[in-house]
């Protein structure tokens, strides 16, 4: 899968299209407008990150050219900026999803998944890995053919450990995923506790083999190999 | 005291001594006239007297001639000297001694007192009412045209009072054709002008300042993500990375925290609905379970009004998000959280620490008042910026045991 990353500070860039190869994507970096346009117009994509201030002007026209040349790629906006103004007009030029500076770059490869999962046609909305079939589209999960009966949080638990699967998850980057909106307005992580023994309870009593792993307090990881 | 009344009070005590000094004055001058006067005329009765009572002494025998009024002629001892004037209780006298016919008369001539008295009596009284109309009226004119004359000075204390540093506009007064104050008045709008300059330009930098450290903050913390998917990886490591992870999270917040501040004060959420203030406390109760759950607080609610206001639904959740979440994060284990609603008023009340916080410091940005060190020190000051904006008014009470927030929101 082919992921194009606009984005012109070069570090932030390459530790998102290094996080993201672990993922088995292909990932293509530019850090300006030029060289995005040549791209876009040149070759097709899954999803492109979009950083919306760059050195040669708005990342916005990017976008725009995308969408005037009736391409579909997904497309998810990077920015520092996080006026509801300046989610609303990304989004009305057609952005999938709208990403705003400081970010986990778990929370960001989940949401370049979930556009993927978006734009596909083929109604393949079944995700297996580690032993798992997860059906997106109805938000259900199975070991084998045992279904586990998992609560929303569980859910969005397991499918975020899922979709970042051979990478530790960072704790912040859970407590950020589940809470939404309120966000680090909690510095008590217990809760996460909480949801992580009840999920791999339901899942080991459907016969799943727990491979979620604590990382010293760091956060965990989900090993699918 | 007023400046009016101070320039006043001094113009009124010059009148009363005027009044008083002057009025005394006035009699005395006026009583030494009408004496001389007197007596002017009673010399003179007496020089055209004295051709007639010659007659006597050329037609010794003859009666006396008729005398006026006031008029007596008395034989009397000799006596020296020439004539006298003096006054009597009611009457000026003039007393002479003639020799007629080598006989000695006195002459007595007097003239009533009491016609004068009663002139100078009158002439008194419709002098000071005079006087005293007169000056009334002059203080009346004066005052009111000092009145007149302050009132740019008063509109512009008025204007003065009702700025505000952040009000989109620079302050405008009203010109003034007198110079102090016209020079008062582009003096006051300079500083004021001044002020808001700086104020805007500080308001610049921190947003500036937030969002260009974004950036930086992205790159930091996804080198930190990265760092996490090395191996090996020791728990030293490891316990390390936790703790830069801890502060990026937080820069993260503060950051979050002060771009907001800086957007509720330049009035960046100006779109409005009528929202409930229970649903959104309810939503937001329902999405801290987990945390509420994890201290095992028990929680009470009270909604006697359901609380509609008309406001930006963004920052409702902002407003009531921080208030719950700090009565969930300072609360203790198996705790009491009360969230009510009355008569316009919300109210959060919570456990927590057994002393009341300083009400005059909570407000304030970054006044931390608990052990937690992570409170961010922003929370109560969006709080506080959210209700100016609204006109709303927050307080906070320490009662029973228990921390309350009020905010008034409707009166």
């Amino acid at each position: 899968m082919k992921i194009l990353i606009i984005e012109d500070e070069k570090a932030l860039g390459q530790s998102i299209a290094e996080y993201l190869q672990a993922e088995s994507y292909t990932c293509e970096l530019v850090a300006d407008k030029h060289t995005a346009l040549q791209r876009i117009e040149s070759f097709d994509y899954d999803c492109i990150l979009l950083d919306i201030s760059l050195p040669d002007g708005n990342g916005l026209q990017v976008l725009k050219a995308l969408r005037d040349n009736n391409k579909t790629d997904g497309v998810i906006i990077i920015s520092a900026r996080d006026g509801i103004d300046d989610r609303i007009t990304g989004l009305q030029l057609g952005a999938d999803d709208y990403l705003v500076k400081p970010f986990h770059l778990s929370e960001l490869s989940a949401r370049i998944a979930a556009v993927i999962r978006r734009r596909r046609f083929s109604g393949s909305s079944i995700l297996e890995a580690a032993g798992l079939t997860v059906d997106t589209a109805a938000r259900t999960v199975r070991v084998g053919q045992q279904p586990a009966d998992l609560t929303r949080s569980e859910y969005d638990l397991l499918l975020y450990l899922l979709t970042n699967r051979n990478r530790v998850v960072s704790k912040h980057a859970i407590a950020e995923h589940l809470s939404g909106d309120g966000e680090g307005l909690f510095d008590n992580y217990d809760f996460i506790y909480a949801h992580m023994k009840n999920l791999k309870k339901k899942l080991i009593q459907a016969g799943w083999t727990d491979r979620i792993k604590a990382v010293y307090g760091m956060g965990y990881k989900l090993e699918a190999s | 005291m007023k400046l009016l009344n101070k320039t006043l009070q001094y113009y009124f005590w010059l009148s009363i001594v005027l009044l008083m000094v002057a009025i005394p004055v006035f009699y005395f001058v006026l009583q030494r006239i009408v004496i001389s006067n007197i007596d002017a005329s009673l010399v003179a009765s007496k020089t055209e007297l004295i051709p007639r009572l010659r007659v006597m002494e050329i037609h010794p025998g003859t009666p006396q001639p008729r005398l006026e009024d006031g008029v007596t002629l008395e034989k009397a001892p000799p006596q020296p000297g020439g004539d006298s004037l003096y006054t009597t209780d009611k009457y000026r006298l003039l007393t002479s001694y003639l020799v007629i016919n080598q006989e000695t008369y006195r002459l007595q001539i007097k003239s009533s007192l009491a016609d004068h008295q009663r002139l100078i009596g009158s002439i008194i009284i419709l002098q000071s009412v005079l006087l005293i109309l007169l000056l009334s009226g002059l203080l009346l004119i004066n005052q009111s045209l000092a009145r007149r004359i302050w009132k740019p000075f008063y509109q512009t204390l008025r204007k003065l009072r009702a700025y505000k540093v952040d009000d989109p506009g620079p302050l405008q007064l009203a010109p003034s054709g007198i110079t102090e104050f016209a020079e008062l008045n582009t003096a006051v709008e300079q500083l004021a002008e001044r002020s808001r300059q700086s104020y805007l330009s500080q308001k610049e930098f921190a947003e500036n300042a937030s969002h260009e450290l974004r950036t930086p903050l992205a790159v930091f913390q996804g080198k930190l993500e990265m760092l996490m998917q090395t191996s090996p990886l020791s728990e030293q490591q490891a316990t390390l990375i936790t703790e830069l992870a801890d502060a990026s999270h937080r820069m993260a917040r503060l950051n979050k925290g002060l771009l907001l501040l800086t957007r509720i004060q330049n009035g960046q959420f100006p779109e409005t609905a009528e929202v409930s203030v229970r649903d959104t406390a309810k939503h937001l109760l329902a999405q801290y379970e987990p945390q509420i759950a994890q201290q095992q607080l028990r929680v009470e609610e009270d909604w006697l009004d359901e609380l509609k206001v008309t406001m930006s639904p963004n920052l409702l959740e902002v407003l009531l998000g921080n208030l719950l979440s700090n009565a969930i994060r300072h609360n203790v284990a198996e705790g009491k959280l009360v969230v009510k609603g009355a008569n316009g008023t919300l109210t959060i009340s919570n456990t927590g620490q057994p002393y009341p916080l300083p009400e005059e410091r909570i407000f304030q940005r970054f006044a931390k008042n608990s052990k937690d060190a992570e409170s961010m020190g922003l929370g109560l000051e969006i709080v506080r910026k959210i209700c100016d904006l609204y006109g709303f008014e927050v307080k906070y009470r320490w009662e029973n045991t228990l921390h309350s927030f009020q905010v008034i929101m409707k009166s």
